[in-house]
């Protein structure tokens, strides 16, 4: 683990610690948070006017808060997060929907085996996409690929036993010195 | 053993805080320390200061806030802080939901015998 250093003593041996306590998050959070927590360091000393005496980054740390404290708040970041936002549950409705339909291939069949083929085509392909782009609701759109699967592996065996044993070609036979039409 | 008072602070900060800065950002975007100073100012609201980082970053991983980084001349660059479509929506709606809420709780305090 990359140690920050500030230009303050005590404030270095506070991001350490910091660092230390944010240890298990994502790093690219942890390395924000003290990047933040540095530049706030920064801030309220150069407010000071002057170079701040050790007592003075005291301070200021103690307005910071304990590093555990700070972590703590920090460690929930990790948890899943819900599908919010003003489209979140149209997205898990939409993941829901694919879902479904990578189950139709089953009444498809009653339609024409092509048609369940075809179903079955479009379901895997949406839902890969929707795994893809879709992290919060990856779980159902990957279901919804399982059963894509299974309705492929379905019809390709359908087809596959629908091919007769024997290949008859049926046409006019040719009989040396017969004419065709006689 | 966690005195009273903190135990019930905590529970109200670990529920609200998060819209309590979108509320502040809601005026205009700002940066970390601006923000950590406005809010703590109130005692009861931000216990300490740099818990507002990492709800910050939770705050932009839903989406509802958005970050740029702007030269400044006190120093390094600094990452601001601005509400998003999905940010100001969900405000809206906090504040809304806010006002039945604590209308509610007031009720039913008053209501309670001591």
């Amino acid at each position: 683990m990359i140690v920050r250093l500030s230009r303050h003593a005590h404030a270095t041996a506070y991001l350490a610690e910091l660092g230390h306590e944010l240890a298990v998050l994502d790093p690219a959070n942890r390395e924000e948070i003290l990047a933040d927590v540095d530049e706030y360091i920064e801030s309220e000393t150069a407010r000071l006017g002057h170079p701040p005496s050790p007592a003075e980054i005291d301070v200021i740390l103690a307005a910071l808060g304990p590093p555990h404290a700070v972590a703590e708040s920090g460690v929930a970041l990790d948890e899943p997060r819900p599908a919010t936002g003003r489209f979140g549950s149209a997205r898990r409705a939409m993941a829901i929907g694919c879902t479904i339909f990578s189950a139709t291939f089953i009444p498809a069949l009653l339609i024409a085996p092509l048609t369940s083929l075809l179903v079955s085509s479009a379901a895997m392909l949406a839902a890969l996409t929707g795994a893809i782009v879709d992290r919060d609701n990856r779980r159902l759109y990957l279901m919804g690929a399982a059963i894509a699967v299974v309705g492929l592996v379905f019809n390709v065996v359908l087809w596959w036993s629908l091919l007769p044993a024997e290949t008859t070609v049926v046409g006019p036979s040719v009989v040396p010195g017969v004419p065709l039409d006689g | 053993m966690i005195p009273p008072t903190e135990a019930v602070l905590g529970q109200l900060r670990r529920g609200t805080l998060e819209y309590a800065i979108l509320g502040y950002l809601d005026k205009a975007p700002s940066y970390g320390h601006d923000i950590a100073k406005a809010l703590g100012a109130d005692p009861i609201l931000f216990s300490s200061d740099g818990t507002l980082y990492p709800l910050l970053i939770r705050l932009r991983e839903r989406g509802w806030v958005e970050t740029y980084l702007r030269e400044s001349t006190a120093g390094p660059a600094r990452r601001y802080y601005q509400l998003t479509d999905d940010g100001r929506a969900v405000l809206n709606t906090f504040r809304e939901i806010w006002a039945s809420y604590s209308r509610s709780m007031d009720d039913y305090l008053q209501r309670t015998p001591v």
